[in-house]
């Protein structure tokens, strides 16, 4: 139960020598602090052959913030996120979000690009071997073919993105820029993940939840200058850490005199992937007023889908997730005042 | 560079260090395996407990985390490199002064994460402490103390040195510290002799039906590195084992029969790297699966499966207490409170996971294992080995925690099995999912109750129900269904009472002993009703606790009257200052009518020291060598509560002497006399009192020899005694006198055995010679919203007869109102669910408020110098002090235990449908 199955470890110096030991190994991840990984591998969730360790490459440890917006490399630890002063006073979210990831230890080993590409998670998948092997696996490992969620998915995979930095980073219009055998390209954070779990299979799900091609990374996250915008981020949590959020919400606005003239939500922690709120833009132009806040229920209630997957009911991460919402806009719309 | 290969090279603890394991091996194994660093503990291989935690690169890191093959060319740090030369550092010796290390298991995760913020903040804030340690789990100690000693790293190092006749309620640090904080203390998985094979245990993946094992020869030839597979057949003694003398049900290895998810079918047993490459489905086991008993409602329902055949109706045990004529009671009320609650399974989450080694010396096996009860270990293994008693030596390790969850066998039977039949040593550690499916928990309540008083608020009549679910086996369950009848009325004087209780056999792992016996369970109830009479009478709810309390002189429901330390009603009145000016606060607070809501509540708690009308006798030897030192041996097991000190304590002072004098033998069944086992609050009160008397027949003897009056000093020297009598002075050399196998040569045993009398059948008699009363207090937040309860104090007063040693106390009592949260606000065991730390919470460090507590001294005559116990008293009245508090905030009435957020929420949103809010 304790052995991990044998694997190489690849230290590359550089971003091209890790693109080459991507493309030399087809079979490989890549590996930042490993809290979410190692554990899988632990479990044989997965049995990656070699593991690309991103921890010596310098290049990618950079924290750059200007009047074009921010950038963060893909091996820049939550910590740093979280203590950086320009993030802090110019993205409280984000700083905000990435404080309040699991516990000091993941913090300093966990980095935004291992966050941002965190595996979905639910009771049926983030379980020992034996007890998987005991429930018939599911769909999520190669061994399974149903959800034990949702038994009638035809296929469709429910498990849930619990990612914080991500709703954070989708305020300010983030874009991930990936590497790979075909060069580098960006996509739009609300294009990278696709876990939208349709019926029709469509998109993604909670199995293919990024947007991402064999063999590509992610080398770093821009943020776009928040203007005047200001954020925060809220999460619920039944303890003070070591806990996957129950939900979570990023909300950010800017307020001119009275009037609500940019409002923006983003959830973690309810569907397959991260949610950025549509249509809010629709509510702003007035005051903050209950219209609003009716607005934000319906855009939520139509939005958020939150299953059986994890030990708190769907009903409640749904619920609570859309309260945070309101209460963090009301709470940014007052400190704005 | 690639890491393919099997070297490394680092830096550990300032030394460049190879390691060969390889690449894919976790840094935290590969330090304990290859450089026997084992104060780097493994408590969840998983990342959610911290125990593993060290610095690489000066950072605070789990090392179950790391591969070997990405720690190569890193600075790592493990606890084993925080003491210089022998000297610990500022940070370890205030953990010792301070009490912070309880168990130890969790102790060096801690130290490492403190010693990171230290080098980051030289004076951090509290906040700060709570916020950088937040990634270690601790389940004993509640974080406070821990928190004590970070604030406190540069202060004196001086501790208390009492003088003679003054060790008693002296703040000594604990005798066995000093090895839990540089990381030698040697835990159950920490040391097997070289060469040691390892066992595994393969496990029922379904919660019920049957298996048939196909061709183990073929399975052996096809896996050379296996020594040997054991099954039902092999247990050459009673394949049953179980705490009760009726109770053995439970198989070392199930024959056949599957009666819950996790139980043990078959042991394997071989090199440590082929054990830990095998797969469950290498074994040629073949399932049939059959639809389990879940819950307790199924279990008592007409026709229900039998969990065991000769067990009707499921039904594992029964209590019953009857007294007076509940009927007349409630039909002279003038008011009746009544409801039902609910409580879960709850994991004992002791940071060590089960784990030890045997092996066969002559014709005796030696186990060497993590436990509380050493002496019921010999005993149960020599009967599953069909060994005599005398042939099995139990050694216990040192004990990273217990709760009640170690004192059923774990390892201990297999290990011994099959070091006797290979003749090679054999150590076993569980995982913590295998851990978590196999071990016992407490049973799940489903409880109705009502309760009637006068106008007046006094109590008439109290009827309480408790159905308990209590898994696949008996294990403690029997000593469940005793205690609940004895103590639902609560600690309060009725008249009239009919309590009853019933013990439900399930397809769920065995519930067994955790730290109060199903009496948290039944307190939830119980003070809820009191809360509910008050209300209805305009009472004040303390007050109303106050006017039914028992004290001295009154009779308790058992029919039994208390003529000494009934501390209930200072208890009460010592919480009173607290309770005026938080209830006036929260009052305050409310006004601004924001999402918030602040309560403050109140509970009560009484609890009997000891096995429920059982004979439970303890007895404790010391003795003198030749060279003066004196030894206390100690069979009452220290799983971190501390009787490795404070029966020297005790000891010291009956004998006289300094208790810097003493050092501790502790546990070793061949060293030490049975003092029974660490529960039922019991060692300080009953092992403590043995150990008085061992020190005053000792000091008797000596005495006696040197023919000096009662009054005589004693002055203890290398070789010899001088004895003080006045004016007179003798001196006995030691040297002189025959020594004994310990090389003592002079020895004082005591025993005490306190007195009960049986229960009748309606419940009446003597359950327990002395209770611990107490009473708490808690102020909670309450998310309207979102349905979250934050604790922001409580308030702790318990009636302890006496502080032996009020650091442990405070120690205790922090850490039995951090289960008692845990118990009330997040820990649900779901079987065949939880099988880790992360999806079962228990409380971090942010999760444990300020903890006041007022320690009540009304003296027990029978205990030593008028102590009793406190482990489990600590723990009853949190849960439903806080549920009195949700109450008080919101209005609202909660009925299940854990009360998650969901759960909170959804009561509210109930409560406002019916205007109740």
């Amino acid at each position: 139960m304790d052995a991990l199955h044998s694997f190489e470890v690849i230290r590359p110096k550089t971003v091209d020598e890790a693109l080459a030991a991507r493309i030399a190994h087809r079979h490989s991840r890549m590996i930042g602090g490993g809290t979410d990984l190692l554990v899988n591998i632990r479990r044989r969730i997965e049995t990656p052959s070699v593991l690309i360790d991103t921890s010596d490459l310098t290049d990618l440890k950079t924290i750059e913030h200007g009047d074009t917006g921010l950038s963060i490399g893909a091996s820049v630890r939550l910590f740093e996120v979280a203590e950086h002063p320009n993030i802090q006073h110019f993205y409280p979210a984000i700083a905000q979000a990435a404080g309040s990831i699991a516990g000091p230890t993941h913090r300093n080993m966990g980095t935004v690009g291992g966050n941002l590409c965190l595996d979905t998670r639910c009771i049926y998948y983030n379980q020992s071997e034996w007890w998987r092997e005991a429930n018939d696996h599911c769909l999520k490992t190669e061994l399974g073919d149903m959800c034990h969620v949702a038994p009638k998915s035809k296929g469709v995979c429910f498990a849930t993105y619990s990612g914080d930095l991500a709703p954070a980073l989708m305020l300010f219009g983030a874009e991930i820029d990936l590497l790979g055998p075909d060069g580098e390209r960006t996509v739009a954070m609300r294009d990278f993940y696709i876990g939208s779990s349709r019926q029709d299979g469509s998109k993604g799900d909670g199995i293919n939840y990024m947007a991402i091609k064999p063999g590509e990374f992610v080398v770093r996250v821009r943020a776009s200058s928040p203007g005047r915008l200001i954020s925060g981020y809220d999460k619920i949590r039944i303890r003070r850490s070591i806990e996957y959020p129950v939900a979570g919400c990023a909300a950010a606005l800017t307020r001119d005199d009275d009037t609500l003239t940019d409002i923006r939500i983003a959830f973690t922690g309810t569907n397959p992937r991260p949610v950025f709120l549509e249509g809010t833009a629709d509510l702003a132009g007035s005051t903050l007023s209950d219209s609003v806040l009716e607005g934000i229920d319906n855009l939520c209630k139509d939005q958020l889908m939150s299953m059986k997957t994890t030990f708190t009911p769907g009903h409640y991460r749904r619920r609570v997730a859309t309260q945070m919402a309101k209460r963090l806009v009301g709470q940014l719309f007052n400190a704005a005042g | 560079m690639n890491i393919a290969t099997s070297q490394v090279t680092l830096t550990v603890n300032g030394l460049t260090t190879e390691l060969r394991s390889p690449p894919a091996t976790r840094l935290a194994h590969a330090l304990r395996d290859e450089h026997g660093l084992t104060g780097t503990k493994v408590g969840c291989d998983a990342g959610d407990c911290g125990a593993c935690t060290v610095l690489i690169d000066g950072e605070q890191l789990c090392a179950c985390m790391v591969s070997v093959a990405q720690a190569a060319g890193r600075n790592v740090v493990t606890v084993e490199g925080l003491a210089k030369n022998g000297d610990l550092s500022d940070l370890q010796a205030a953990f010792l002064r301070h009490g912070a290390a309880q168990c130890g298991i969790c102790t060096p995760g801690m130290l490492m994460a403190a010693h990171d913020l230290l080098g980051k903040r030289g004076s951090p804030s509290e906040q700060e402490v709570a916020d950088a340690l937040g990634g270690v789990l601790c389940r004993c100690t509640g974080y406070r103390k821990i928190i004590d000693a970070i604030l406190d790293v540069g202060g004196s190092r001086r501790g208390d040195e009492p003088e003679i006749g003054k060790a008693v309620g002296s703040r000594v640090g604990r005798l066995d510290g000093a090895p839990k904080v540089t990381g030698d203390d040697v835990f159950g998985a920490d040391f097997a002799p070289p060469g040691a094979l390892t066992l595994r245990v393969i496990r029922a993946p379904v919660a019920s039906g049957r298996f048939r094992i196909g061709d183990l020869g073929a399975f052996k030839a096809a896996h050379p590195g296996i020594s040997a597979v054991y099954t039902a057949d092999d247990i050459p003694g009673h394949n049953a084992f179980g705490v009760y003398p009726t109770g053995k049900d439970q198989p070392v290895l199930a024959d056949g029969l599957i009666r819950y998810r996790g139980e043990a079918l078959v042991a394997v047993v071989g090199h440590p790297g082929a054990v830990a490459a095998l797969r469950d489905d290498d074994l040629p086991l073949h399932f049939e699966q059959t639809t389990p008993v879940i819950g307790i409602s199924q279990a008592a329902a007409n026709g229900a499966t039998l969990v065991h055949a000769d067990r009707p109706g499921n039904i594992l045990a029964e209590g019953r207490l009857v007294k007076g004529d509940t009927a007349a009671g409630f039909a002279m009320a003038d008011h009746v409170a009544e409801g039902a609650w609910q409580t879960s399974f709850v994991e004992h989450a002791y940071i060590e996971p089960e784990a030890g080694w045997a092996e066969r010396v002559g014709d005796r096996i030696e186990i060497h294992v993590t436990t509380q009860s050493p002496y019921m270990d010999r005993d149960e293994v020599a009967h599953v080995l069909g060994m005599e008693k005398e042939q099995i030596r139990i050694v216990p390790t040192a004990c990273g925690g217990g709760f009640g969850g170690k004192l059923d066998l774990s390892v201990q039977p297999l290990i011994a099995l099959a070091a006797r039949d290979l003749g090679v040593p054999v150590r076993c550690a569980y995982t913590r999912p295998e851990s978590m499916a196999s071990s016992t928990k407490r049973h799940p309540a489903a409880i109705r109750a009502r309760a009637g008083c006068c106008a007046d608020g006094k109590l008439l009549a109290f009827e309480f129900h408790g159905d308990f679910d209590t898994g696949a086996y008996a294990s403690w369950g029997p000593t469940v269904a005793d205690r609940v009848p004895v103590h639902a009325t609560g600690p309060y004087v009725v008249s009239n009472v009919k309590n009853t209780s019933c013990a439900l056999l399930t397809n769920a792992p065995p519930s067994g002993a955790f730290r109060g016996f199903g009496v948290p369970q039944s307190a939830i109830a119980n003070e809820a009703l009191m809360d509910d009479l008050a209300e209805m009478c305009g009472i004040d709810p303390l007050d109303f606790r106050l006017i039914n309390a028992l004290r001295k002189g009154d009779e308790t429901s058992s029919g039994q009257r208390l003529e000494y330390s009934a501390g209930l009603a200072e208890c009460l009145e010592a919480l009173r200052s607290a309770w005026d000016t938080e209830r006036e606060e929260a009052g305050r607070f409310n006004a601004a009518a924001g999402d918030v809501r602040r309560g403050v509540g109140i509970a009560g708690m009484w609890y009997g020291c000891g096995n429920t009308s059982m004979s439970n006798p303890s007895t404790i030897t010391i003795g003198i060598s030749a060279e003066g030192q004196v030894t206390l041996y100690n069979g009452a097991m220290d799983m971190g509560q501390g009787p490795n000190t404070i029966m020297p304590q005790i000891a010291a002072d009956a004998l006289g002497v300094p208790f810097g004098r003493f050092n501790v033998v502790a546990g070793d069944t061949d060293r030490t006399a049975d003092a029974g086992k660490s529960s039922a609050s019991r060692q300080t009160f009953v092992s403590g009192k043995a150990a008085q008397r061992a020190g005053e027949n000792l000091r008797t003897k000596i005495l006696r020899l040197a023919n000096v009056g009662p009054n005589a000093v004693l002055e203890i020297d290398h070789g010899k005694i001088v004895v003080h009598d006045g004016e007179a002075e003798r001196t006995l050399d030691l040297t002189a006198m025959a020594a004994d196998a310990e090389g003592d040569v002079l020895t004082g045993k005591g025993t005490f055995d306190p007195p009960t009398k049986p229960l009748d059948d309606n419940g009446q008699g003597v359950p327990y010679a002395t209770y611990g009363f107490g009473a708490h207090l808690a102020v909670a937040d309450i998310d309207m919203v979102l349905g979250n309860v934050k604790i922001r104090r409580i308030v702790a007063a318990h009636d302890v007869g006496r502080a032996i040693n009020p650091t442990f106390l405070e120690g205790q009592i922090h850490g039995g109102i951090a289960q008692g949260l845990g118990l009330a606000l997040m820990e649900e065991y779901i079987p065949g669910r939880t099988e880790n730390l992360h999806d079962y919470l228990i409380p971090t460090f942010g999760d444990v408020p300020p903890i006041d507590v007022i320690l009540v001294e009304d003296p027990e005559p029978l205990g030593p110098y008028g102590a009793k116990g406190i482990g489990e008293q600590a723990l009853i009245p949190t849960a439903p002090a806080i549920f009195n508090a949700v109450r008080h905030a919101t209005g609202v009435r909660l009925h299940h235990a854990p009360a998650t957020p969901c759960r909170v929420r959804d009561a509210i949103l109930a409560a406002r449908k019916s205007n109740h809010v």
